[in-house]
């Protein structure tokens, strides 16, 4: 019989996501009993949205955990991310979703998002990861556009069409080894997102 | 624009079914394939020999532990008899004089002075098996002891439950919403199908298991409570899990009162025998009507007694009745009196169309996707 879903009908065992992962996420930390009904009720009434964004952080400190422990939608051979269009359910913003994946995976190298429905996929845009040293600013020439990147963040780009082209250059920064870098990327929504994360 | 919602029926009124009753222990089966019985006569016969009981003498005379030996008006070792003085304390200063009977035939096996619990070594009785409905028997099983009734309930179906099948009969606490903690169990709930309220506390739990209550119907529990009893699991929980005691979770996990619905129909049923099975996440109601055989008897097929509640989709309207699924307000219930056109921006971002119910008190506005159809009023 047809059933209304939600997202975390998607995930198997979310019920085995320890307390303390989801806490970890959180700002204010709800009892661990509180995390645990919190995700229980996810699991039987997957269905429900958040109303306030005490219980949309939860959502998605539970979809991060759910998605760490079940990575199936991470295709590292292909190096692309595919985000479920029910993802949106229980936020309308796209860039929070892919937050939400990069924490999830901690994807490394260039990765291609892209957005599944039941009718057409989208790409969403790309991720490429730089191994920074702290001193140095990254440049970045997208489509024309130049930008300067301070290290230690994560920097969304612009680059709203189908390919872009991009020109790296840094002083000891690299990427795939190289300090010096013209490469093309798949564009959308999102733009290209700059891991310049220390680690 | 349709919105769906899921519809969950949570009352089958006066269903045709089938229900086991089981002999507690080794003996002979009076009835036969086909006889009409009604709920006094006697279906069978066995002698229970095993089994001890644990009384907490502590708790119910309200001394510590190390005081209940001196209140004890029997040796350990010695034969006691149901309803025989077991324990005794004068009234003192802030409190009225405590009386504890034996709550069965026994031998005071062990009284453990570190705990103030006493335990009651079982002797064997003679216990008659009622037929506890009006019904036709269906089958008998000699060898398993089992007699099944094609009998008419009403079925509550919760959203969880835990436990093999269970009867006993139904005592309702208090609330809907009470929250059941250990002072909450007495002795005198030994046996009984009780009805808690919100939710009942770990460790009313196991005060209920060690006071022999035969099963608890709750609207909330908390999660790991819940998955203690069902080895971890809540999606899939509707197996064969056992702890000694049956469980029926009506709304969902934390503090949620009881519905409306369910409720209502469990104060009806305040005293009278029920059947809790766990395991299927439903309570059987058995008809007190004793016209209720003239419909027992022109039912010859049966739906598949193994569902648990069944959840499909449907369209939400106005005038239907739904309960709520999320936060805020969950599990209440109301009455949908109209559904907005316009879309509405939640605090949280998310985009969706509201719903407005009335409940008995008041009037609530709620994302749609936060409701479930039910099939009971209220």
């Amino acid at each position: 019989m047809p059933k209304v879903t939600g997202v975390f009908d998607r995930f198997e065992n979310l019920e085995k996501i320890p307390a303390e992962n989801i806490a970890k996420w959180l700002s204010m930390h709800p009892d661990s009993a509180a995390i645990e009904n919190y995700i229980a009720n996810r699991v039987i009434y997957s269905q429900t949205v958040p109303v306030t964004l005490n219980d949309q952080n939860i959502d998605f400190a539970i979809l991060r955990e759910a998605l760490r422990a079940a990575p199936i939608y991470f295709k590292q051979n292909q190096k692309k991310i595919f985000i479920p269009a029910d993802f949106l359910q229980i936020t309308p913003d796209i860039k929070k979703l892919v937050n939400i994946v990069i924490d999830a995976f901690e994807p490394k190298g260039l990765i291609t998002f892209v957005l599944t429905a039941r009718t057409k996929d989208e790409i969403l845009g790309s991720l490429v990861t730089v191994n920074c040293k702290k001193e140095d600013m990254l440049y970045f020439e997208l489509e024309g556009k130049n930008f300067k990147i301070k290290p230690g963040n994560l920097t969304i780009l612009p680059c709203p069409k189908d390919h872009c082209h991009v020109n790296f250059k840094s002083q000891g920064s690299t990427i795939f080894g190289k300090t010096e870098l013209v490469f093309e990327i798949p564009g959308g929504k999102i733009g290209l997102i700059v891991d310049g994360r220390l680690s | 624009m349709n919105l769906f919602a899921n519809k969950r029926f949570r009352i089958v009124p006066e269903n045709i079914t089938l229900i086991q009753r089981s002999l507690a222990g080794n003996g002979e089966i009076l009835v036969k394939a086909g006889q009409e019985v009604n709920p006094q006569e006697i279906i069978g016969r066995s002698i229970v020999s095993a089994g001890f009981r644990k009384i907490n003498l502590s708790q119910l005379l309200s001394v510590s532990p190390g005081e209940v030996k001196k209140h004890l008006q029997r040796v350990p070792g010695k034969a006691i008899y149901k309803g025989e003085l077991l324990a005794y304390r004068g009234s003192g200063l802030f409190s009225g004089k405590k009386i504890v009977q034996s709550p069965t035939d026994g031998i005071i096996e062990l009284l453990d002075e570190n705990t103030g619990i006493l335990k009651l070594k079982i002797l064997p009785q003679k216990v008659d098996l009622p037929a506890a409905v009006y019904g036709i028997i269906e089958r008998v099983d000699h060898v398993k002891k089992e007699i099944t009734i094609k009998t008419q309930v009403t079925q509550i179906y919760g959203i969880l439950g835990s436990g093999r099948p269970r009867e006993g009969y139904l005592k309702v606490l208090g609330g809907m919403g009470d929250l059941i903690s250990k002072n909450d169990i007495s002795p005198d709930l030994n046996d009984k199908i009780i009805v808690g309220g919100g939710l009942i506390y770990d460790e009313g739990l196991k005060e209920a298991v060690i006071n022999g209550v035969n099963g608890i119907i709750t609207g909330g529990i908390n999660a790991p409570d819940f998955k203690g009893m069902s080895g971890g699991k809540i999606k899939y929980a509707h197996s064969e899990s056992e702890v000694g005691i049956g469980v029926l979770v009506t709304e969902g996990f934390g503090t949620i009162p009881i519905g409306n619905d369910i409720f209502g129909l469990l104060k009806e049923f305040d005293n009278k025998f029920v059947i809790l099975e766990g395991n299927r996440g439903r309570v059987n109601l058995p008809s007190t009507r004793e016209d209720s055989i003239i419909s027992i008897r022109k039912v010859y097929k049966f739906p598949s007694n193994d569902s648990v509640s069944v959840v499909t989709e449907e369209v939400l309207d106005p005038g239907k009745f739904v309960r709520i699924i999320g936060s805020p307000n969950m599990g209440e219930q109301g009455k949908i009196i109209s559904i907005d056109k316009i879309a509405t921006t939640l605090p949280s971002g998310v985009v969706t169309y509201m719903i407005t119910i009335s409940t008995n008190t008041r009037k609530i506005r709620i994302p749609y996707n936060n409701v479930e159809i039910i099939n009971s009023s209220f």
